[in-house]
């Protein structure tokens, strides 16, 4: 994707070059809506991605009630859906889930430590502290849930 | 040096533009804290422990788990807490449409109603099966 300049006319682009804290830069949400983040700070991008992955945990919530349900049925049912669900395919949308538990996970960390005032004008760092940790993490979780595929 | 203006202080009440609450915000921030425990249990003591392909315990190894009282109130605290959190996000994304107020209102009616819906079937859900245990 191109990078998007001052020339396509987003407000506050000089601001946020400025050194300082965030709060002086404020822009408000693209006329575009909040899922699009082109030509903004990190901050924006975290945001949509955070809600993204946060809709996407949501509906990872209820079809996980609604797998679960086949637990009433009985065994022989369960068993037939753990080996479906143990195929490679299940297992990378497993990491797929990883990943959205670790960015939305770590993200909240990081807005609920800057929006409390705890550690405010650091959310930048905080953003590429958690990114590493979170990389780690999931590199790990993947060798977990493939490795023995 | 140049000193950062502050934010003023919101009162705990104080209703944001398009039907925000600071006190929406601040649940979501207590549970979203409390499911980083939960949530981290819940994933070691279910999938992370065990040898198997995939994680994936067999019916026989669900019925064990969840018979555990210890394990068992901890699951039931966190679909509570993970169901209120992700309705809450829901709300605050949904919010960002513009309703109006009676449109809210009855926002927050469905989302009431969908949450003690989902907690009464996810407790109907493990209570059935911690008795088969």
């Amino acid at each position: 994707m191109s990078q998007t300049t001052s020339a396509d006319g987003l407000p506050g682009l000089e601001e946020r070059a400025q050194r300082g804290p965030v709060l002086r830069k404020g822009i408000g949400v693209a006329p575009s809506g909040w899922f699009d983040p082109r030509g903004r700070a990190i901050g924006s991008w975290a945001f949509a991605a955070n809600r993204i992955t946060g809709l996407g945990l949501v509906f990872y919530l209820y079809l996980h009630l609604g797998v679960l349900s086949i637990l009433l049925v009985g065994k022989s049912g369960w068993n037939d859906f753990v080996a479906l669900a143990t195929n490679i395919v299940f297992l990378g949308l497993d990491v797929l889930l990883l990943f959205g538990v670790l960015f939305h996970g770590l993200n909240g960390v990081r807005v609920a430590l800057v929006g409390t005032g705890i550690v405010p004008d650091r959310q930048k760092a905080l953003f590429w502290a958690f990114s590493v940790i979170g990389t780690l993490t999931l590199a790990y979780g993947a060798f977990r849930i493939l490795g023995r595929a | 040096m140049d000193v950062a203006p502050t934010r003023p202080r919101l009162s705990k009440h104080r209703l944001l533009p398009g039907g925000k609450s600071v006190r929406a915000w601040r649940w979501t921030v207590v549970t979203g804290a409390a499911l980083l425990v939960l949530l981290v249990v819940h994933m070691v003591a279910q999938h992370f422990v065990l040898s198997k392909v995939g994680g994936l315990r067999n019916y026989q190894q669900v019925l064990e788990y969840i018979g555990n009282p210890l394990i068992f109130t901890i699951e039931c605290f966190f679909l509570v807490t993970v169901t209120a959190h992700a309705l809450m996000g829901l709300r605050s994304v949904l919010l960002d449409m513009g309703f109006g107020a009676r449109a809210r209102r009855r926002l927050d009616v469905g989302l009431w109603l969908l949450g003690v819906a989902t907690v009464a079937y996810g407790f109907f859900l493990v209570g059935t099966l911690a008795s088969r245990a």
